[in-house]
């Protein structure tokens, strides 16, 4: 049963075995291996239950019902924009798929290193088994490829790198094109992309779990170092605000004359709670809660797998926007073997027009000139592995403040892959290559390369993008180095766990989605096993 | 249509901002939706957001004496003038001017191609459609 948080007209109580915060990733699959298992469940969702039917191809709209902040959302100083999922489904509804197994290195690091019990390859192996089950994870095949991916593939095998073609959660499709990225108009059971929204969450609700949108998780609630619950408030349509409600008034406002506002609230009392809203939010709830944090880890440790556009303009046609926007990567500079925590993966990489827009260079005739070259342009990403540690944080009003700079390692490899993804455009064909610096730099030989060292990685003068935040919640053996035990539960917190990126003891290097929802489906799991915490 | 956000005064920051940011001769910025559409957008935004952004649009308007020496608001440069004061921003050694340049390019570059559809150069490079 989905309760829409902008109709409810009154305050409402549920009690419940389990609160889930969140039903992305890690959250729906939770919620399903729970429900399925017998536990009563409540799902809290902060954005809205999305109709794909009515997804549209206007990015400011899209961008507004899909996104935190509208998109908008970066890291204290502005040097990193993070995109995060709001709403049923939450960022699975606009990822563009990949399917990536955990990397066997990273998880053995994960035991060696944190001290992770339980968790090696051949552990997780069955939760990766389900999950791809219920996703329809399926190769892509050949006649997917579109003209963008080919070209990527032309110049690598031209170099002479490692690149495959990657698996996705995407059943037939017939339109897709790179407005895939504000979602999927074609979603639904075994059609087009298959998110958490068309997958799992039929099958939550289906289990007789209970389903809030419009739903802001405020705290959670603990006595006696044991989890009770949750309170929540509902939202209206519009990002963030509460609902007005037509006539009842409330408290005075802050000139002191009656608010005609009124916020109607949920509150959750259950056995256990799972933490699921994300590697920015989680922390922030934790942290506005003001739940116990031993190591003084809350928020800490977080990766963000920043991310840089390469831009080649071709005499050809590209046509970019048509087809799968991603099946491709190039995997050659990411050794997990010889080396775990560096590297990078150069991705595929096109939008709509507005986010290409964004990631041209300089503004007005030149930036005109550029986008005239629409049609021909075939682009990458260089998505790194990092190192850099960041932290969230929250202000005086409770919202979430990101740090995180690149330190200097991270900042040279971010240029060598720069550098190698424009030999790689340029082995496939580019005649020019543009970086989203702030002022243009002219690259049309490979003898050009050199500016890109010259200029540097500077904060606010290149634009660097993330989708992959991790780690602020970290997995541990050592209370004081993490903050949730091998199996996700708090260390000081009875019947609090943790599923989704937060987990994350070290940045993964590739797309997360399969790890998240492979480590929710093995904590559920266990909890269900383990009945009641 | 009534803006939900920003007054008059900002609508005609943004409009000349959009002009400079995407490139002069471009068609129709003046009466296109895209004031509207930005509108629209900043007007679903968080507060915090919100509020950042009619700050930097006022600093943006009113900055120009600081930078260039010229006594008047942005919105009455002469293009050359505003094109170098744009470049000011972009290109100055102050992290903070360079964040909101990017904030405003971009917003303008939301409020313009957001508009069009993904493909308006399939058929015409120089007189896009609207959806």
């Amino acid at each position: 049963m989905i309760i829409q948080g902008r109709t409810v007209r009154r305050d409402l109580r549920e009690t419940v075995d389990v609160c889930v915060i969140g039903s992305g990733a890690g959250g729906a699959v939770a919620a399903k291996e729970l429900a399925q298992a017998g536990l009563s469940v409540a799902v809290l969702e902060a954005g809205e239950n999305h109709d794909s039917a009515t997804f549209s191809r206007h990015t400011p709209d899209m961008l507004l019902r899909l996104f935190w902040d509208g998109g908008m959302r970066t890291t204290h100083n502005g040097s990193v924009l993070i995109s995060q999922g709001r709403g049923v489904g939450g960022s699975t509804v606009h990822n563009l798929c990949y399917a990536v197994r955990t990397p066997d290195p990273i998880l053995e690091r994960w035991e060696t290193e944190f001290g992770i019990q339980d968790l090696l390859p051949s552990d997780l192996s069955p939760s990766l088994d389900r999950v791809e089950m219920t996703l329809g994870v399926n190769q892509i095949q050949e006649g997917q490829v579109n003209r963008l991916n080919q070209i990527l593939r032309r110049g690598c095998q031209a170099m002479g790198w490692r690149g495959t073609i990657q698996r996705h959660n995407r059943g037939p499709c017939s339109n897709c094109s790179a407005d895939c990225l504000l979602g999927c108009p074609a979603s639904q059971p075994g059609i087009g992309k298959q998110s958490m929204a068309v997958s799992y969450i039929p099958q939550v609700l289906e289990a007789g779990a209970r389903l809030y949108t419009d739903c802001l998780t405020e705290r959670i609630v603990v006595e006696n170092e044991r989890v009770v619950g949750a309170t929540a408030r509902f939202l209206s349509s519009d990002m963030g605000r509460p609902r007005q409600a037509d006539t009842k008034t409330d408290s005075p406002n802050s000139s002191g004359s009656k608010s005609k506002h009124k916020v109607y609230r949920l509150t959750v009392r259950s056995k256990a709670v799972v933490l699921a809203a994300g590697a920015i939010n989680s922390p922030q709830l934790w942290l506005n809660s003001r739940l116990p944090d031993l190591g003084k880890q809350v928020g800490r440790n977080l990766h963000l797998h920043p991310a840089i556009f390469v831009g080649g303009i071709f005499d050809e046609e590209v046509d970019a926007y048509q087809g799968i926007p991603q099946s491709f990567y190039i995997d050659h500079f990411l050794d997990l073997v010889r080396n775990p925590d560096s590297g990078y993966l150069l991705m595929p990489a096109f939008g709509p027009m507005a986010m290409v827009a964004a990631s041209m260079p300089s503004f007005g005739r030149e930036h005109r000139g550029l986008m005239r070259a629409y049609r021909g342009i075939a682009a990458l990403l260089v998505l790194l592995h990092d190192r850099s540690s960041g932290r969230v944080m929250v202000n005086r009003r409770g919202a979430p403040v990101t740090r995180y700079s690149l330190n200097r390692v991270d900042r040279v490899s971010f240029i060598e892959g720069l550098i190698h993804g424009a030999q790689l455009l340029f082995a496939a064909g580019a005649k020019e290559i543009t970086l989203p610096y702030t002022r243009r730099i002219v690259i049309k030989r490979e003898s050009d390369l050199e500016v890109i060292r010259q200029r540097g990685i500077v904060e606010n003068d290149i634009l660097i993008a993330s989708s992959h935040p991790q780690g602020t919640l970290r997995m541990g053996s050592d209370q004081r180095g993490s903050v949730v035990n091998s199996y996700g539960e708090a260390h000081a917190i009875k019947g609090l766990f943790v599923a989704d990126a937060s987990l994350f003891p070290s940045s993964i290097g590739i797309p997360p989605m399969l790890t998240i929802a492979a480590m929710a489906d093995r904590i559920a799991r266990r909890m269900a096993a383990h009945w009641p915490p | 249509m009534p803006l939900q956000f920003f007054s008059p005064t900002e609508a005609e920051v943004l409009i000349v901002l959009t002009e400079r940011m995407v490139g002069a001769g471009f068609p129709d910025v003046e009466h296109s939706p895209m004031v509207t559409t930005i509108d629209a957008f900043v007007a679903g935004l968080p507060l915090n957001l919100r509020v950042q952004l009619r700050r930097a649009l006022r600093l943006f308007q009113w900055c120009p004496i600081l930078f260039t020496g010229k006594l008047r608001p942005f919105t009455r440069l002469s293009p050359h003038d505003a094109d170098t004061y744009i470049r000011s921003w972009a290109e100055s050694r102050f992290r903070l001017r360079r964040r909101l340049f990017r904030g405003l390019r971009d917003l303008t570059f939301l409020g313009y191609y957001g508009e069009f559809a993904t493909d308006i150069y399939q058929t015409s490079t120089d007189k896009p459609e609207r959806r």
